[in-house]
């Protein structure tokens, strides 16, 4: 007499869900076809119910789609074309010695949420308040910050000697 | 968001090599490379953000869309160009679904039941077709969103294992774990209903 494979219930589910979708592999069918062969009524209904729920999901993408308002893509480009010609006025508009100011404003602790976010750049919170009091406008201190953390970058793969000043403006003692 | 035309550009399965050279100019400043590179996502990853934000939040669903974009120009250094892109976009919505249902306090999808039912009665459906599907998209509300994740990925969008496994950084044997858990819950959960 055969033995019944031993095979628990999950795992019972988890073969008559593959033989529902197809992806039963080569070497489960034999076990498969035991596992049917103990009850082919409840197997084939099991299968066929999965089979129903699995069409059903299909359906899911044939519902007519919502559209958005406009295009999202678009709209992100038209974003971040805004942004990036902002930074590039913004950046016409930084003097090499303000730019030297900001990367001397070096510093040891970052104290706060923005300062943390520069660890690294060599710019510090007192180092961008006084670049930006010097800066006679209303800066958007996210943009200044991008700006500043370009030109760290830049400004530290030509040359590391901008570097050297401790959070003083040159000339002055700290 | 201002009005504009959705970038239907080209549906369907992108070529690669056009996506490499896409990327390699968009990389370099090329704005419209980089439309031609994502304009064929538009349309499914907004589908996408709508399955998983639940019918009737279009709006949302656009704002949120838009956000995933700007999270992939930002993303573009990352990208490899010698792997599939699909997998990659899919990844950075479904990143950008799971903080947005965080940020609003939503384990997963809202489901207006009564957007759905107004919604499913302009198909060609019938009464009863409209109503199992009514019965399977609550259902499929009540999952966990990872399960959520995956059925829609594999279902709705029509993604391969390989593809959502990449997608969410999961094992493919993760994948059809919890598609088979997902599965038996929504059967189980359509047969309590009935």
């Amino acid at each position: 007499m055969k033995r019944k494979p031993a095979v628990d219930s999950i795992e019972r589910e988890r073969l008559i869900q593959s033989e529902a979708v197809g992806d039963l592999l080569p070497e489960e069918k034999d076990l498969a076809r035991a596992l049917r062969a103990e009850d082919p009524a409840a197997w084939d209904s099991d299968v066929a119910a999965y089979r129903k729920l699995s069409e059903e999901l299909y359906k899911l993408s044939d519902v007519p789609a919502e559209r958005p308002r406009g295009s999202p893509l678009a709209e992100a480009l038209a974003q971040v074309e805004e942004q990036e010609s902002k930074r590039e006025k913004f950046r016409r508009q930084l003097d090499d010695r303000i730019i030297r100011f900001g990367l001397g404003a070096v510093a040891a602790r970052a104290t706060d949420s923005v300062m943390k976010s520069l660890v690294g750049t060599g710019v510090t919170l007192r180092g961008l308040r006084r670049v930006l009091s010097a800066f006679n406008s209303t800066v958007n201190i996210v943009l200044f910050q991008q700006v500043m953390v370009d030109a760290a970058s830049s400004a530290v793969g030509a040359n590391r000697k901008v570097i050297d000043v401790e959070g003083t403006e040159p000339g002055e003692s700290s | 968001m201002s009005t504009g035309r959705l970038l239907f550009l080209r549906p369907g399965a992108p070529d690669s090599g056009r996506e490499a050279v896409f990327l390699r100019k968009a990389r370099g400043g090329d704005r419209k490379a980089l439309g031609e590179l994502l304009a064929p996502y538009e349309a499914p990853l907004f589908r996408f953000v709508c399955r998983m934000l639940g019918r009737g939040h279009s709006d949302a669903a656009g704002d949120l869309t838009q956000e995933v974009f700007l999270r992939i120009i930002g993303s573009l250094e990352r990208i490899d160009p010698a792997r599939p892109l699909k997998p990659f976009l899919y990844r950075i919505a479904a990143n950008a679904v799971v903080d947005h249902l965080r940020r609003e306090g939503r384990r997963g999808r809202f489901l207006d039941r009564d957007v759905v039912a107004a919604d499913l009665t302009d198909g060609a459906r019938s009464a009863r077709g409209k109503e199992s599907a009514l019965d399977l998209e609550r259902s499929l509300a009540l999952l966990p969103v990872h399960y959520q994740l995956v059925v829609v990925l594999r279902f709705a969008q029509e993604l391969t294992y390989e593809d959502i496994s990449e997608a969410l950084e999961i094992p493919v044997g993760t994948v059809k774990t919890y598609l088979h858990r997902a599965r038996r819950a929504l059967k189980r959960s359509l047969e309590e209903g009935t």
